[in-house]
C-alpha cells in the first residue's frame, strides 16, 4: 500500500481531493492522549539503572556495588548511581519499568529500530509516528522529532524544529516582527490564495508520485495554523528556572509539551545519544544518565505547569544494553537484553516492576498473563511486545494504519497495564 | 618502517569461512575469486533511458545471469565435502590456554577448562581441526546441505536436482545456496546460531521487493526481481506457506502497463545543475546556449559546471552527508597531539588562548578528507585515490600541526604530507621538544588515514577499530554489516572464550568484520599512528598486560588478523595501504560510489522507492553506471554526468495508461531544495541568501553532522515558515535594490520602472520572472501569467487603499532599509514587492 493509500485509509483529506473544503482548524478541543518516544542511542546500562545488579561471587558487574547496595522507590528497584535517585525517588508513581526485554540483537542499528518501531523490519513507524499517524489531520505538526533513529513509515509528514529556540521562535508568526508586519494582512491573504491555486493546478497536472506527495505536503503546509501564535505564547509562560536550557534534550522536551499544550502537536520523537560507552564507563555513562534524568524530570515538571500531565505517556526504551562485566578498558560492550520504561501519571498499573532477569543479566520467561516467571511455558519478553503494548496503551492497535505494520507477537499480549 | 614481527594464527578452516563469505558475502560465486563480473552485459540496458520508459510487466524484465547461477549448481552436485569438524580428539585435555600451547603453539583459549569437554581452541576452531577444502568445495559443502523440498529435506542437493522441484523453483534453490544460506540457514528459517530466518517476510509479503534491492547484502546487485521470486518459489513450496497469492509469482501475472516519460529538456537539465554545482541560476544567455542541445553536447555542458568554489561545496556536503567528518567534536585527541606533534604543543603554549587554536585546528581538521575528494575529483583523477592516496590536503592550520614546510595562507589547501608526528619512546611518550631523529614517516592512504575519519569512528580497547570497518565497508562497499547482524540468541552468548572467534553466534559477523577491522592496527583509539612501542604498534596498554601480548606484535592475537574477502595482509605489507588497495578493487567498490553520490543528486537513498519494477530498473541503472563509471578511470565527473543525463533525473512527467501512482517510475530528479542549495539559488539571483543560512538551516531540513545526521526531505509547515518567513523578510529590500539600479543592469526587474502601468510592460515583467524565478516559460497571455497579473493588480489596489506612497508604511517593515518620502506614487512598488513574495515562496521556488 502507497502513502497515498495510506493517507486515504486514515481519513486525511489529500489536497488534491477536496482542497477548497478541508478546515485546517486548530484542534483546541482536543481532549485525548500526548505521546514523547525517547530515544536513548548507544544502548544503556540497565544494570547500573532499572534492572539493578550486585556483584556476584567475585565477578563485577558494577563498580558502585563495591560499596553500595540496590535502592528502592516505592516498588522500583534502581541502581545507586548517576542521579538515578532523583528521577525514581521523584517518579517512581508514574514508573511502569520493564526489565528483560530481549531485543535479540547487539548491532546497534538493528536493536534501535526494534526497540523503537518493534520490529525489525525497515520501513515499520515509530510508535511515536503510529500515534500521531492516526490524529494527523488536525495539527500543524503532529509530529515532532529530533533526528536519531527515526522511521515515518511513510505514514505521516515529520517536523523537525530546528536546535535553536530563538529561531524557532521567529517563525512562528513568519510576517511579524516585535510590534510591527513586514506585510499588511490582505496582502498576505491575495498572495496565500495565488500561492495555493498555483500548487493545486500543479497537483491535478502531475503525474509522477513523488511530485504528487510533495504538492500534497506543501499544501499541508500552506495552510496558515492560527495556533503558532498560542505556542509562542505557551512557550513563553514556561517557568524553566532551574534546569539547564542548553541541553538539547531539555529543548527537545519543552519544544514537545509546548506543542503538545498549544495544539500543534501531539507526539514527538526525542533522542540522546552517546551511551555507547565501551571504555571509562562509569564515568561516560553517568554523565549521560544524568542528563536523560534530568530531562525526564524537566518534562514532568513542564507538564505539571502546563496542566497536562494526566495526558501524557512517556514511552523511553534503548538499542538493548551493556554487559554485566567490564572489559579491559573500563568500559562495558554491548548485551542484548535490557529494559524499557514506560511513564504515566494515575494510573493504577505504574510504580511497578515487571519483567526479570537472573544475575547475570539474563531474562527469565513470562506468562504474559499474570506477568510472573513461568520457564516451562512462558515467553521471553520482545521489543515488539513493549511497542505492542504502546499501541494498546495509545488506543492505535486496532487503528487501519497499523495493519501494515504486524508486530508478530503471535498473539501474545502482555497484560502490563492490568 | 618497522612491520609486524609475528602475525597471530589463523586455523585453515577460519580462513576457508572467510573464502566462503568472500564468495556468499561478496559478488558472484565465481565471479568474486576469477575477478569476473558475471552480470551479464546483455542483461543490462545500456541506454537508461529504456530502461524506464518501457512498457515492462514484471515478467519481462530480463533476468541478469546470476539469476541462473548454472556453476553453482553443478559445484553443488559434484561436491560432497563437508565442513562438520572431525570427531573431537583433543577433549579433556586442557585446563588453561598455556596446556594448550604444549601441543598447539597457536592455541588462543582452553574451552570447558577442567572438564571432560574441555578442547584447546585454535583461533576458533578445536585446535586438531582438519585442513580446510578449497573454496569452491566449502560452497559447494553448504549447498550440500540445502534441501530441495518439504518432502526431502534431509536429502542432499546433489541427488536432489530435478526431483519435483519447478525450474523457477530449482533456480532459486541453486541461488540460495550459493549467496543465502550462510546467514539464513539451509532452508531459509535460520536454523543454526547467528543465522536468521525471513520465512515471515515470505507471508507478510515484503520477501521479495526487499530481496531484490538489498540482497545479498554484500552485493545487492546480484538478486533482481526474477531472482528474488524464484527464491520465494522454491521456500514457498519447501515450507508449504501460504502467501495468499495465487501464484509464487503474483506480480508477474500483473496487466502490463504503457508509460511514456516526458523528460526534462536540455536548458531544464542545465539549469538544476547549474544550481546542484553551486554556480547558480544561469543567465538567460547561458540557457540560449544550451537549448537544443544534444546528449554529448549537453554532458559536456553539465561537465562544465564542475568547477569553481560552488563544486567544491557540492563534493564536500555531499560527501560530508555521508561521512559525516563535520561531527568530530571531540577534544580528547587534541591531548594527544601535545604528546605526539611538538609543534602543536609550541603553538599551543604560545597562543594566549589554546582554545581558540583549538577551534581553528578542528575546524580544519574536519575538512581535511573532504578536502581530499574534492581534490581528486577536481583534477579528474580516478575516484580510488579517496582511499589510495599517498597524501593529503593541508590546510593553514594543519600546516603548523603537520610540520609543512612552507606555510599555507588561510583557506587555502595543498597536497601534502603529515611530518608533525614523533615516534614514542619503548615505555613512554615522545619527547617534548622537537626532534628531527624521532620524525615518524606517516603513511597516508587517503582519507581511511585522516584524523576526522579516524575520529568520528573512534576505537577502544575492546571495539578494536571494529566501527572503522563497518562504516568502511559501509561508505565504500555499500554494504551495511549491522543490518546483516542475526538475531542474538543469549543462549548463545557464551563469552567465556573469545566468543568472537569462537561463538558461531558471533563469528557469522566478525569473520567478515575483524579483518579489516585489523586493516587499521596501526592508528589508536584516537587515531593517531603508532603510538607504542617506539612506532611499532598502536596496541591497548590493558592488553600488552595479558600473557596473550608478545613483544613485536601490532595486532591482537585473540583476534582475526588483518585481511579482507579471506585473504590475510601479506607479511611486509602496510595494512591499512593493502586494505585500501583491496577495497577498491572490489567489485562492490563502483556501485557504493553510485550510492554515495545518489541523495547528492536525488535528495534520496538510492532504492527508497517501493515500486518493485522501480527497484529493478534502479538496480540495473546502478550497475550499468558503475560500469561505466569504471572504464572512464573512475571519473567521478563522467559519474555524475551519467546521473544527471538519466531519465531518472530527467523525466518531469507521464504520460500513458492506467493508474500513473503505480508507474514504474514513482519520482524524478526534480526535488526540494537542501538549504545549502537555497543560498545558492537565491544568492544568484537576490544577492541574498536570506533565511536559509545556517541559523535556518536546521528547520529547513539541514544536519549538523552531530544530532542531526540525515537530512529531512519531507515539505512540512515548519519549512513551509522558513520559506514564508524569508520571502516576507527579504523581499521589499531586494526589490528596492533592484529597482534602485539602472533598467539595463537590473537582474529581476529590467522591463519595467515604477512608473509603468501599462498592462503589456507588467505582463512582460511577469514573464520573466516566472522563467527566473521558477524557471517556467509562458507567453504574456497564458494562464499563469493571467493569475500573477491578476495578483499585481489587486496587491496594487490594496496598495492604493492604504494610500501610502513611502516605501516603508507606517505599520510595515522593510528589512534593512531606509524610509523614503513618496516613493511608491504609483502604488506599483508595493505590488511589485508582493509579486516577488508570492513568487519566492511558491512550490517552483523551493524546487528544482
Amino acid at each position: 500500500m502507497n502513502r497515498r493509500d495510506l493517507l486515504k485509509l486514515s481519513g486525511i483529506a489529500l489536497a488534491s481531493a477536496a482542497p477548497t473544503t478541508r478546515l485546517w482548524a486548530a484542534p483546541t478541543d482536543y481532549q485525548g492522549q500526548f505521546l514523547i518516544q525517547m530515544q536513548v542511542r548507544g544502548a544503556w546500562d540497565v544494570a547500573s539503572y532499572c534492572d539493578p545488579k550486585l556483584n556476584k561471587n567475585g565477578k563485577i558487574i558494577n563498580n558502585w556495588a563495591k560499596t553500595k547496595g540496590i535502592e528502592t522507590a516505592g516498588n522500583i528497584a534502581y541502581a545507586p548511581f548517576a542521579n538515578n535517585a532523583d528521577l525514581f525517588e521523584k517518579h517512581h508513581d508514574k514508573m511502569l519499568v520493564i526489565n528483560g526485554v530481549n531485543s535479540y540483537t547487539n548491532g546497534h542499528n538493528a536493536g534501535q529500530q526494534y526497540n523503537f518501531t518493534g520490529s525489525t523490519q525497515a520501513g515499520y513507524p515509530n510508535l511515536s509516528a503510529s500515534f500521531a499517524a492516526t490524529l494527523q489531520a488536525d495539527f500543524p505538526m503532529p509530529l515532532l522529532v529530533n533526528g536519531g533513529t527515526f522511521s515515518s513509515g511513510d505514514v505521516i509528514v515529520p517536523t523537525r524544529l530546528g536546535r535553536d529556540i530563538e529561531t524557532f521562535n521567529t517563525l512562528l508568526e513568519p510576517n511579524v516582527s516585535g510590534t510591527k508586519q513586514y506585510l499588511p494582512d490582505e496582502d498576505i491573504r491575495a498572495i496565500d490564495n495565488f500561492r495555493t491555486k498555483r500548487a493545486r493546478d500543479n497537483l491535478d497536472k502531475a503525474s509522477i508520485a513523488a511530485d504528487k506527495r510533495f504538492l500534497e505536503d506543501f499544501l499541508i503546509a500552506n495552510k496558515s495554523f492560527p495556533n503558532f501564535a498560542e505556542f509562542k505564547r505557551v512557550l513563553k509562560s514556561v517557568d524553566t528556572t532551574g534546569f539547564d536550557m542548553r541541553e538539547n534534550l531539555n529543548q527537545q522536551m519543552l519544544y514537545a509539551l509546548v506543542g503538545f499544550k498549544s495544539g500543534t502537536s501531539v507526539s514527538a520523537d526525542t533522542v540522546i545519544n552517546a551511551f555507547d560507552t565501551h571504555s571509562d564507563h562509569d564515568n561516560l555513562h553517568a554523565g549521560r544518565l544524568t542528563k536523560a534524568n534530568n530531562a525526564i524530570i524537566f518534562a514532568w515538571e513542564v507538564a505539571k505547569q502546563l496542566g497536562i500531565t494526566d495526558r501524557l505517556n512517556m514511552f523511553i526504551a534503548s538499542d538493548f544494553a551493556r554487559t554485566p562485566w567490564y572489559n579491559d578498558g573500563g568500559g562495558k560492550d554491548h548485551w542484548p537484553i535490557g529494559s524499557a520504561i514506560v511513564m504515566k501519571s494515575g494510573v493504577s498499573w505504574t510504580d511497578r516492576v515487571v519483567g526479570k532477569t537472573d544475575d547475570g543479566l539474563k531474562a527469565y520467561k513470562l506468562n504474559p498473563n499474570n506477568l510472573r516467571r513461568d520457564d516451562a511455558n512462558g515467553v521471553i519478553l520482545e521489543s515488539k511486545h513493549v511497542m505492542a503494548f504502546g499501541r494498546r496503551l495509545m488506543g492505535i492497535e486496532n487503528d487501519p494504519l497499523m495493519r501494515n505494520f504486524d508486530l508478530r507477537t503471535d498473539g501474545v499480549d502482555f497484560k502490563f497495564d492490568y | 618502517m618497522i612491520h609486524t614481527i609475528r602475525k597471530p594464527f589463523t586455523p585453515s578452516w577460519v580462513k576457508s569461512i572467510q573464502r566462503l563469505s568472500c564468495i556468499a558475502l561478496t559478488s558472484v560465486l565465481l565471479a568474486a575469486c576469477a575477478g569476473e563480473d558475471t552480470v551479464s552485459s546483455s542483461s543490462v540496458p545500456t541506454d537508461p533511458i529504456s530502461s524506464i520508459a518501457s512498457s515492462v510487466p514484471a515478467s519481462s524484465v530480463p533476468a541478469p545471469a546470476s539469476s541462473t547461477p548454472a556453476p553453482v549448481s553443478s559445484a553443488v552436485q559434484s561436491s560432497s565435502v563437508t565442513m562438520v569438524p572431525p570427531p573431537n580428539t583433543n577433549t579433556g585435555q586442557c585446563s588453561n590456554r598455556a596446556e594448550c600451547r604444549v601441543t598447539w603453539p597457536q592455541a588462543t583459549g582452553c574451552r570447558d577448562k577442567g572438564t571432560e569437554n574441555s578442547l584447546c581452541i585454535c583461533s576458533g576452531a578445536r585446535c586438531d581441526a582438519p585442513t580446510p577444502p578449497s573454496s569452491a568445495s566449502s560452497v559447494s559443502s553448504v549447498a550440500a546441505s540445502v534441501p530441495a523440498s518439504s518432502s526431502s529435506v534431509s536429502s542432499q542437493a546433489a541427488s536432489s536436482v530435478g526431483g519435483g522441484l519447478s525450474e523457477q523453483a530449482q533456480r532459486g534453490k541453486d541461488f540460495y545456496a550459493a549467496q543465502c544460506v550462510l546467514c539464513h540457514g539451509p532452508s531459509g528459517d535460520g536454523g543454526g546460531a547467528g543465522q536468521t530466518s525471513f520465512l515471515a517476510s515470505i507471508t507478510v509479503g515484503t520477501m521479495v521487493s526487499k530481496t531484490a534491492i538489498s540482497m545479498p547484502l554484500q552485493d545487492a546487485t546480484l538478486c533482481n526481481l526474477n531472482c528474488a521470486k524464484d527464491i520465494k518459489a522454491w521456500l514457498v513450496g519447501l515450507h508449504g506457506i501460504d502467501t495468499g497469492d495465487s501464484s509464487s509469482d503474483a506480480a508477474s501475472s500483473a496487466p502490463a502497463q504503457s508509460f511514456q516519460i516526458r523528460r526534462s529538456k536540455a536548458e531544464d537539465v542545465y539549469r538544476r545543475a547549474s544550481i546542484l554545482f553551486g554556480q547558480g541560476v544561469p543567465s538567460v544567455a547561458d540557457l540560449e546556449d544550451v537549448k537544443g542541445a544534444n546528449y554529448g553536447e549537453l554532458k559536456a555542458k553539465l561537465k562544465g559546471l564542475m568547477t569553481g568554489n560552488g563544486f567544491r561545496e557540492f563534493i564536500k556536503t555531499g560527501a560530508n552527508d555521508q561521512l559525516l567528518m563535520r561531527g568530530i567534536l571531540g577534544v580528547d585527541y587534541r591531548f594527544w597531539f601535545l604528546n605526539y606533534y611538538p609543534k602543536f604543543r609550541e603553538l599551543v603554549e604560545a597562543e594566549a588562548n589554546r582554545f581558540i587554536y583549538d577551534s581553528a585546528l578542528v575546524s580544519e581538521l574536519r575538512e581535511e578528507p573532504l578536502e581530499l575528494i574534492h581534490h581528486v575529483v577536481k583534477n579528474n583523477l580516478p575516484y580510488t585515490e579517496i582511499l589510495t592516496a599517498d597524501y593529503t590536503m593541508v590546510s593553514h592550520e594543519m600546516s603548523r600541526l603537520y610540520n609543512y614546510p612552507t606555510p599555507v595562507a588561510k583557506g587555502r589547501w595543498v597536497k601534502g604530507q603529515n611530518t608533525g608526528q614523533h615516534v614514542s619512546t619503548a615505555n613512554g611518550l615522545p619527547s617534548k621538544d622537537w626532534n628531527n631523529s624521532r620524525l615518524l614517516d606517516f603513511p597516508h592512504v587517503g582519507i581511511l588515514s585522516s584524523i576526522a575519519y579516524l575520529n568520528k569512528y573512534p576505537s577502544t580497547a575492546t571495539n578494536r577499530n571494529r566501527a572503522r570497518s563497518r562504516w568502511t565497508m559501509y561508505h565504500f562497499l555499500g554494504y551495511d554489516i549491522e543490518a546483516s547482524a542475526p538475531r542474538v540468541n543469549i543462549d548463545d552468548a557464551d563469552d567465556s572464550e573469545n566468543p568472537t572467534l569462537n561463538n558461531p553466534a558471533c563469528t557469522i559477523c566478525h569473520i567478515t568484520m575483524d579483518p579489516i577491522a585489523a586493516g587499521f592496527q596501526d592508528f589508536n583509539d584516537k587515531g593517531l599512528y603508532r603510538t607504542g612501542n617506539r612506532a611499532l604498534d598502536s596496541l591497548s596498554r590493558d592488553y600488552k598486560k595479558t600473557d596473550l601480548y608478545e613483544n613485536g606484535q601490532t595486532w591482537y592475537a585473540d583476534v582475526l588478523p588483518a585481511g579482507f574477502n579471506g585473504e590475510d595482509t601479506p607479511q611486509g605489507e602496510e595494512p591499512l595501504r593493502w586494505l585500501a588497495e583491496k577495497l577498491v578493487a572490489d567489485p562492490r567498490f563502483g556501485p557504493a560510489v553510485v550510492k554515495f553520490w545518489w541523495p547528492a543528486i536525488f535528495g534520496e537513498k538510492l532504492y527508497a522507492t517501493k515500486s518493485d519494477e522501480e527497484l529493478v530498473k534502479q538496480q540495473e541503472f546502478v550497475v550499468d553506471v558503475a560500469k561505466k563509471f569504471k572504464n572512464s578511470n573512475w571519473n567521478l565527473k563522467d559519474l555524475l554526468a551519467n546521473l544527471l543525463m538519466s531519465d531518472w533525473y530527467r523525466a518531469n512527467n507521464l504520460a500513458g495508461s492506467g493508474d500513473n501512482t503505480e508507474a514504474p517510475l514513482t519520482y524524478s530528479g526534480n526535488r526540494l531544495l537542501t538549504p545549502e542549495e537555497m543560498v545558492i539559488k537565491q544568492k544568484s539571483l537576490f544577492d541574498n541568501a536570506g533565511l536559509y543560512d545556517a541559523n535556518h538551516s536546521g528547520a529547513f531540513g539541514g544536519i549538523d553532522s552531530v544530532n542531526i545526521e540525515s537530512r529531512d526531505r519531507n515539505m512540512n509547515v515548519v519549512k513551509m515558515n522558513v520559506v514564508k518567513a524569508n520571502s516576507y523578510r527579504e523581499s521589499c529590500s531586494i526589490a528596492f535594490k533592484d529597482f534602485d539600479k539602472p533598467k539595463a543592469t537590473r537582474s529581476l526587474f529590467p522591463l519595467v520602472e515604477l512608473s509603468d502601468e501599462a498592462e503589456p510592460k507588467i505582463r512582460a515583467q511577469l514573464v520573466y520572472l516566472h522563467e527566473r524565478l521558477l524557471n517556467e516559460r509562458h507567453g504574456p497571455n497564458a494562464k499563469a501569467i493571467n493569475e500573477a497579473y491578476a495578483l499585481f493588480t489587486k496587491l496594487k489596489e490594496n496598495a492604493e487603499a492604504r494610500g501610502n506612497t513611502r516605501l516603508i508604511g507606517n505599520d510595515y517593515l522593510c528589512a534593512g532599509e531606509r524610509n523614503k518620502n513618496n516613493f511608491d506614487t504609483k502604488f506599483t512598488f508595493a505590488a511589485w514587492k508582493g509579486v516577488l513574495v508570492a513568487l519566492s515562496s511558491d512550490y517552483q521556488f523551493i524546487t528544482e
